[in-house]
């Protein structure tokens, strides 16, 4: 059978999520991951097909492609392997998305532009929620500026039981609490010397909470893509609620987050790879609902006069998608960009950030399908 | 010359045990014994003596432990307590003293059963010898044994550090014993009876003085329980309790690491290979020992309660390299191996400390190394 996608990291968390949203939305999907019995509800659709896959032999990951037949292809897997995913794919001459990674990733992946492009294919990198859903709707906004000076973005959350739950992939958010972040400031970029907190601030769906400067793709594509309205300023910020945050901040301080591999029993493995797996095995609590808030404050002038907008996406645990929590908001986004490529609405050629090529009116009202709801200065526009 | 075999002798405390045996028993060999024979011979090298010596030792081969116990006249055990059972097994049949850190009270009352056979082949065995217990049990047999009636027997111990460490947490022993003092139902004695209780429970506010100030400790499975009792059955015990203390923020943190499931008995994939939780956490924190090169600087108070009124205190102190709770643990138990190697503890059998340490020699020996005992806040040793 030949599949419309094959998803990489299809049974990971937000794999799993992608690859439920292509098929409710009438596609046939290849799996590829390494746990089948995680996917065993989503391979009863006579559409799914599941195929092992290690890609840390990158072999494996053109083969994989190849045997799929798909026309696009959707990397859901750890950020170390999009560079190895985007050869794959110059190889079998697919186009892609992914759900980005780091600036350090993220410029390795923008160094492959001019082969996508003289292979006529689309990279579109960092699709998940932000990266990705935030870009977009940032874009959306930004088009009523005449000239834009700063933008701050980020993400909060809160959850209605406080117990921990894995938020998003371990490994990008001790990634994202280790490595130093880096601003946008008066049109250079800054490599700051720590994590950075921004203080206490009042969220539209969550309420007050801290946010920290954190490394995040945004800062790259933003001063890149807006140049042309004069942009001097991108921060990014995180915010997680006290009892995530506690967690995070205790197993980074004991090294739990730590590369190191060591020996136990007979058995080697990185001590990051076994705090994901400890943590894999957390039950959600019955009744746990998430809300989480993108968000972007957007200074400049509209029609000559000084504007500071407030741009809001509230993600709300969905009924049907309990177990996804918010993280719909990452799973279901880069299933609808990867939709748009496959339905040719996507012309550009090369590797973008979202921002540069999705078709921004038409993706807001994709996420209002899906309960994602988009407000601007309060006021909802999807 | 008499030969000590120390087990585990480069651990966190084993070290302890050896230092204060190469210091205080003289002329007698100590060989440091283990499984990681780089980390034996690298301890043993440090003494830069003929009398410290290593071997390769792997517990889990019974063969070859016997075997390497024949000869040696006692048998240190400072290992985790787990492997109690089958080392003393070892000792019996190659007809070895022996001596060990505690068992967490079921281990305790297993081992017990072992007397018999300790008589048979003329041979001691104190269990429990450590600071907590060990120091403890000898600190209640003291006090005890001044009074007529004991009724009420409270141990609990606490610590004061002025450490400025370069790391953001510092484990202060095992985490597996740790993880055990916060999960398992401590066993308490009430009323002529054990009973198990709910793990944390128990909370209760301790003033321990200026020092030590006022701390608060909730109970834990200890071993005391598991042989104070009986030792004071004559004199009517009718409550016998073990707490320890630790500061909120610790308690927190373990709290949330037990929460998370760090501390489960089974097992993650790696590969086609598994491992168990539990085992990997505590390899992965037993590195937040504190960093070498610090210097540290703390005390630790274990106390006795009798009767609500009756208080003796021994209190530690850090010698810049250890932790005061590692050298009141460590030292008792070289000590009471020194007593028996010195033909001071003649019976034989398996004993618990308050059975056969004599509380006067023991507490000089104690003072030697600057560990002081305090009856009613006054310094009597």
């Amino acid at each position: 059978m030949k599949y419309n996608f094959i998803v990489f990291g299809g049974t990971g968390q937000q794999g799993r999520i992608c690859s439920r949203d292509l098929l409710e939305s009438g596609y046939s999907v290849m799996l590829a991951g390494r746990n089948k019995e995680v996917v065993e509800d989503l391979l009863r659709n006579k559409k799914a097909g599941f195929m092992k896959v290690d890609l840390r032999n990158s072999d494996n990951i053109a083969k994989a492609i190849i045997k799929s037949g798909a026309d696009v292809v959707v990397n859901c897997a750890e950020l170390v392997f999009n560079v190895a995913v985007m050869k794959a794919c110059l190889k079998t001459n697919k186009s892609l998305t992914d759900l980005g990674g780091l600036q350090y990733i993220t410029k390795e992946q923008f160094k492959l532009h001019n082969e996508f492009k003289k292979s006529k294919l689309v990279c579109i990198t960092g699709c998940g929620s932000t990266p990705g859903l935030l870009n977009v709707v940032v874009k959306h906004a930004i088009e009523r500026f005449d000239k834009v000076d700063t933008i701050d973005l980020g993400f909060v959350w809160d959850s209605n039981i406080k117990k921990f739950v894995i938020p998003y992939s371990m490994h990008s958010i001790f990634d994202e609490f280790t490595q130093l972040p880096v601003t946008f400031h008066k049109g250079k970029f800054l490599k700051e010397n720590r994590i950075i907190c921004r203080g206490t601030r009042n969220f539209k769906a969550v309420g007050k909470q801290t946010v920290y400067c954190i490394v995040h793709s945004e800062v790259y594509s933003f001063a890149k893509y807006f140049k042309k309205y004069g942009l001097n300023n991108v921060h990014y910020m995180a915010g997680f609620p006290e009892h995530s945050a506690k967690v995070i901040q205790l197993l980074l301080n004991l090294g739990f987050s730590s590369n190191e591999e060591i020996e136990v029993n007979g058995v080697k493995f990185r001590i990051v790879d076994f705090t994901d797996k400890v943590l894999g095995r957390l039950n959600i609590s019955k009744g746990y609902k998430e809300t989480e808030n993108l968000w972007a404050e957007i200074n400049g002038t509209i029609n000559g006069k000084t504007k500071k907008m407030k741009v809001d996406c509230i993600i709300k645990t969905v009924r049907g998608w309990e177990d996804a929590g918010s993280n719909i908001d990452t799973g279901r986004t880069i299933s609808i960009m990867s939709q748009m490529i496959k339905n040719g609405l996507i012309k550009e050629k090369g590797v973008f950030a979202p921002e540069a090529v999705v078709p921004h009116k038409l993706f807001i009202k994709e996420l209002s399908k899906r309960e994602m709801y988009v407000y601007f200065d309060n006021k909802k526009i999807n | 010359m008499k030969k000590y075999f120390v087990l585990g002798g480069y651990g966190i405390v084993g070290k302890a045990v050896v230092n204060d045996l190469f210091r205080y028993s003289k002329n007698e060999i100590i060989i440091i014994a283990g499984r990681d024979e780089n980390k034996a011979r690298d301890f043993a090298k440090s003494f830069n003596s003929k009398r410290v010596k290593y071997q390769k030792v792997d517990i889990s081969n019974e063969k070859e432990l016997v075997d390497s116990l024949i000869g040696k006249d006692i048998c240190i055990n400072c290992v985790q307590y787990y492997f109690n059972l089958r080392i003393m097994e070892s000792c019996i049949k190659s007809k070895t003293n022996y001596v060990d850190l505690g068992g967490m009270f079921h281990m305790t009352k297993k081992q017990l059963e072992f007397c018999k056979e300790f008589i048979k082949i003329g041979k001691c065995a104190i269990i429990g010898m450590g600071g907590a217990p060990g120091l403890s049990n000898v600190l209640a047999s003291y006090a005890g044994n001044k009074l007529t009636k004991v009724n009420t027997i409270e141990i609990v111990f606490a610590d004061v550090d002025y450490t400025k460490y370069n790391q953001s947490f510092v484990l202060p022993y095992s985490f597996k014993t740790l993880v055990e003092e916060f999960t398992l139902n401590p066993a308490i004695f009430r009323d002529d009876k054990i009973r198990f209780v709910e793990p944390r429970s128990g909370v209760k506010e301790y003033n321990f003085g200026k020092e030590f100030g006022k701390q608060t400790g909730f109970l834990t499975l200890h071993s005391e329980i598991a042989t104070l009792p009986d030792y004071f059955r004559k004199r009517g015990i009718k409550r016998c309790e073990f707490r320890v203390t630790f500061d909120e923020s610790f308690i927190e943190k373990l709290d949330l690491l037990i929460s998370l499931g760090f501390s489960s008995n089974k097992s993650v994939e790696f590969g086609k290979k598994e491992t168990k939780i539990i085992d990997s956490t505590t390899k992965i924190m037993n590195k937040l020992v504190p960093n070498k090169g610090v210097n540290i600087k703390d005390k630790e108070i274990i106390r006795v309660i009798l009767n609500g009124d009756k208080i003796v205190d021994a209190i530690t102190q850090s010698n810049g390299k250890m932790s005061a709770g590692v050298l009141d643990t460590g030292i008792p138990c070289s000590i009471a191996s020194q007593i028996i190697m010195n033909g001071k503890v003649c019976k034989s059998g398996v004993f618990a400390p308050e059975d056969v340490i004599n509380s006067t020699i023991f507490f000089k020996e104690l003072k030697k190394r600057n560990i002081i005992i305090r009856e009613n806040g006054r310094t009597i040793s």
